[in-house]
């Protein structure tokens, strides 16, 4: 005798089925202007961060602003490297920087990740988004994305000048550091860029597009989302032959 | 009227406080997302997981209206 537990299901009205069918394609197209998209199996061993808009900090910022707030990011990026599933870690950076602190935080929790990570610049990662590129193990930029390196700047009130300048001089010397010890750029290389004049209109730095970033040390390799899942792949690979290896020896 | 300032258009021109009560981060289904409130409900402007998978589920993709 066989083993029968399926459930006696009624057939559907085939009618009302159409019905439902119809709408639902109706209503998918009123909010995103597409029937299909692409299933994913549930559980993909690389997630992917966004760092879109601007980087926000301790201010809030008004409601049509996008930001990525720092907040709910270190939490993601704490369960992303407790979660055993989860082998390695793609960032996609389409920012225009934002907050200093907020963006060397964030920085610093993607370099201190134990697992495989890889960034992508598309667009733009200006500002305090290049350390953000920088800090993952791979870095890569999109021929046509462009980095503004530009000095550590305050908008708003300012009232003790003196004071200010040194305390920005210090936040500045947190980031070139930073960049430093993420990235093949050399100090003297980084800090001319940063303190270029004549290259942006209302400012002083430099705006390093694609291949310039490359030649620069910045970013590792020009390249698009193809390029950064293999490298990564790449990277989970020999992370796990390391591992059993280790395994070997204990 | 043109405002030539270093000053932040913020600063300048502040947002009223309700703007900022209207968005709201929330989880749905463990999946952490921007939502707004409208009447029927709220509306999802951003889903803001990792997973990729997240990005791919029919029944929150953004601009759909859900309860709760």
């Amino acid at each position: 005798m066989t083993n029968d537990f399926r459930m006696e299901q009624p057939e559907p009205e085939k009618e009302q089925g159409d019905k439902d069918v119809k709408s639902n394609i109706v209503e998918k197209i009123q909010q995103l202007g597409q029937t299909n998209v692409p299933q994913l199996p549930q559980d993909s061993n690389i997630h992917c961060l966004t760092i879109v808009g601007q980087i926000e900090g301790h201010m809030q910022l008004p409601p049509q602003n996008k930001t990525t707030k720092y907040e709910h990011i270190i939490p993601q990026l704490v369960a992303i490297e407790q979660n055993t599933k989860i082998e390695g870690l793609i960032i996609i950076l389409n920012t225009v920087g934002g907050d200093v602190e907020a963006g060397l935080a964030i920085s610093e929790m993607i370099a201190s990740l134990s697992k495989p990570t890889v960034s992508i610049v598309l667009g733009g990662g200006h500002s305090i988004g290049v350390p953000i590129a920088v800090s993952t193990d791979y870095s890569f930029i999109a021929e046509t994305a462009t980095m503004t390196i530009h000095p550590v700047r305050l908008t708003g009130l300012v009232i003790g000048v003196p004071q200010t300048f040194e305390y920005l001089d210090k936040m500045q010397e947190r980031v070139i550091k930073f960049v430093m010890r993420h990235s093949n750029v050399k100090e003297e290389v980084f800090k001319d860029l940063m303190f270029a004049k004549g290259n942006l209109t209302r400012d002083i730095g430099t705006n390093v597009v694609g291949e310039e970033a490359v030649k620069y040390g910045l970013i590792n390799e020009v390249g698009g989302i193809g390029h950064a899942l293999k490298k990564l792949n790449q990277l989970i690979e020999s992370r796990r032959a390391n591992k059993q290896h280790e395994g070997f020896i204990q | 009227m043109i405002l030539y300032t270093t000053v932040p258009q913020e600063l300048i021109f502040p947002t009223e406080a309700s703007a900022y009560g209207k968005q709201e981060i929330i989880t749905y289904n463990g999946i952490p997302m921007m939502v707004e409130k409208v009447e029927e409900g709220k509306r999802i402007i951003r889903i803001l997981s990792t997973n990729p998978a997240d990005y791919m589920e029919q029944s929150i993709m953004p601009g759909q209206i859900i309860s709760g």
